[in-house]
């Protein structure tokens, strides 16, 4: 049974379209021009209790504006949003209380206030029973460390620290489908980690359903069964990760940091794309060419500093997804 | 549900004890602002001798009434526009809240720590310096509380109304400037009732003005009795629910228009 369902969903912002100069500025002034931004063009999907999916597109291409249909922030201009058997939208107060959602870049916390002070007011505005709260701050304090600046003000966190604290406010009154917009944006790997061992502990053993949008692929990777990809307001691409990973190609990057001043010789199966004194990148095919291989090979060449393995950004990903999709038409 | 209604109000009253150099200031600010007016009434009842139907002294308790509760009456309409700009009302829609409930809530809170600890202190002090007169009656007292938490209600009820503009226009600063302007004038706080012309106050009783802060002074200095007071306290209970239905029915629309981009 899927408890949340898009179907053919639109939203269409209107905004005054500015004029250049004064002379423009007047006639805005009698005459504004409206230009219709269709954030979201008939997007349908839905989701099973108890899944976990990774929502992801490049900037701007209407994730946000998805998350906000889905959590009732807006109402969709046309199509139909039903999650939970509520209309987010018109059911809001019944329907937020069965939810949590965390955006990355806009703290829920009460900024002045110390994290315990924002936990005890959640726990009264949801009602939560004193068991619960309790059970959960054990959980909260042991996988997400709050115990050590659950008295801090808000605005006295780190960006890291911050994170962990609007998640577990998200979480405190056990809701059945969480969305998270963006939970790992701007964290280290070792906070990225952290967050996201918690949200597959709170997946894998409370069968909490989640959605959560991401630029890193890495969070998809390690954390969702199933992607849904959008770019422009539409659907691209709605699967499974592994059909993500072989749809977006397997070339790959080496890039190559040297201690000497190096120039670099062709190497067979791959592509020398860039080249200065101290960096090498190589473009390979993980298919036809061995990682370790070419490894050695540039190892037992070069006098080297380090080596990474560079993974297609989102971007390229969508890009990549989209000139086939234009292809097959 | 309700202790969170409770607990916002709490914690919005406490935010204002934090501010000791505030509260201070406060209270001076009053202070001054109330005897600058009792000045000037005296300066007009000096020179116009016993031709008002009113004495000084009344003309005095409702300056110290009225103008010191309206400083603690002061509804912070741009907070709430700012959220709505900037798209932070998120996170109010995302709590299983009534919005209008929760701003009545912090607009509580902030009125209560207003009047207990700026608004009382200055009043004893102007109370010692200009004298006051006694309420009408003893049941006066009671019904003057109810009648100014009404007022309350009205002011706050109003305040939503202008800070839902702003799902509309991006600056509400006109609106509350006309608005701020009109209640200082037409409420009877800076010139009592019996100083306006008849014209003037054909158009205020028709008005919510009239709702404010006359309808809790008018019972206090006995200008009404009997049956007139509770024909007064209800047109307030009624004016309180009119502007609600309008200020939700603002909400409703308002939030079909809101648009929240980026973030």
């Amino acid at each position: 049974m899927a408890i949340l369902e898009l179907t053919e969903a639109c939203k269409t912002y209107r905004i005054v379209q500015r004029q250049d100069g004064i002379s423009g500025a007047l006639k805005n002034l009698f005459v504004p021009r409206y230009r219709d931004i269709q954030a979201v063009k008939r997007i349908s999907f839905a989701i099973e209790a108890g899944e976990m999916v990774g929502f992801i597109g490049p900037n701007g291409a209407g994730k946000s504006t998805t998350i906000k249909l889905l959590t009732g922030v807006l109402v969709p201009t046309s199509g139909r949003v039903q999650v939970l058997g509520l209309s987010p939208f018109k059911d809001r107060k019944r329907y937020v209380g069965r939810i949590g959602v965390v955006f990355g870049q806009r703290t829920q916390l009460w900024w002045d206030l110390p994290v315990s002070d924002t936990f005890d007011l959640l726990r009264k505005i949801y009602g939560v029973p004193p068991q619960t709260y309790r059970r959960n701050l054990e959980l909260f304090d042991d996988i997400l460390g709050l115990a050590d600046f659950r008295h801090q003000l808000a605005r006295q966190l780190s960006l890291g620290q911050r994170m962990r604290a609007d998640i577990a406010a998200a979480l405190l009154h056990d809701p059945e489908l969480v969305f998270l917009d963006e939970p790992t944006i701007g964290l280290d790997i070792v906070a990225k980690d952290k967050i996201r061992g918690f949200m597959q502990h709170i997946n894998a053993e409370r069968g909490v359903t989640m959605l959560l949008t991401s630029h890193d692929m890495q969070d998809m990777e390690r954390t969702c069964q199933r992607v849904i990809v959008i770019d422009k307001g539409a659907l691209l691409y709605d699967g499974s990760v592994s059909g993500l990973a072989s749809l977006s190609g397997s070339r790959r990057s080496l890039i190559v940091d040297f201690n000497v001043h190096t120039r670099c010789e062709p190497i067979s199966g791959t592509e020398l794309i860039q080249e200065n004194a101290l960096r090498a990148r190589f473009s390979f095919d993980r298919g036809s060419m061995q990682v370790h291989e070419l490894v050695s090979q540039v190892a037992k060449k070069y006098d080297i500093a380090d080596m990474t393995i560079e993974e297609p950004s989102i971007e390229s990903v969508v890009k990549t997804i989209f000139s086939a999709q234009q292809a097959r038409l | 549900m309700k202790g969170a209604y409770i607990e916002i109000a709490r914690k919005t009253l406490l935010e204002g004890l934090a501010f000791r150099v505030n509260t201070l200031i406060g209270i001076l600010d009053t202070v001054i602002l109330i005897a600058v007016n009792v000045a000037i009434w005296k300066a007009v009842y000096a020179s116009t001798g016993t031709l008002q139907t009113v004495s000084l002294e009344d003309t005095i308790t409702n300056t110290l009434f009225a103008i010191g509760i309206s400083q603690a009456f002061w509804m912070d309409e741009y907070s709430i526009a700012h959220k709505i700009r900037t798209g932070a009302i998120t996170n109010d829609i995302l709590r299983p809240m009534h919005f209008g409930g929760m701003i009545l809530a912090a607009d509580i809170g902030r009125a209560g720590y207003r009047l207990l600890v700026e608004f009382l202190p200055a009043f004893a002090i102007c109370a010692l310096l200009f004298g006051l007169s006694a309420p009408a009656s003893a049941l006066a007292l009671p019904l003057f509380v109810l009648s100014m938490a009404m007022s309350f209600l009205v002011l706050h009820s109003i305040g939503l109304i202008m800070s839902y503009i702003s799902f509309w226009y991006f600056n509400i600063f006109s609106f509350v400037t006309i608005k701020n302007a009109a209640v200082l004038v037409l409420s009877g706080a800076y010139i009592p009732y019996w100083f306006m012309p008849d014209w003037m106050m054909a158009f205020v009783r028709a008005s919510p003005f009239q709702a404010i802060y006359s309808a809790p002074m008018s019972i206090w200095l006995g200008h009404v009795n009997g049956s007139s007071v509770l024909y007064g306290l209800a047109k307030q209970a009624l004016w309180i629910v009119a502007l609600q239905l309008c200020a939700q029915a603002l909400w409703v629309l308002g939030r079909r228009k809101l648009a929240v981009n980026g973030g």
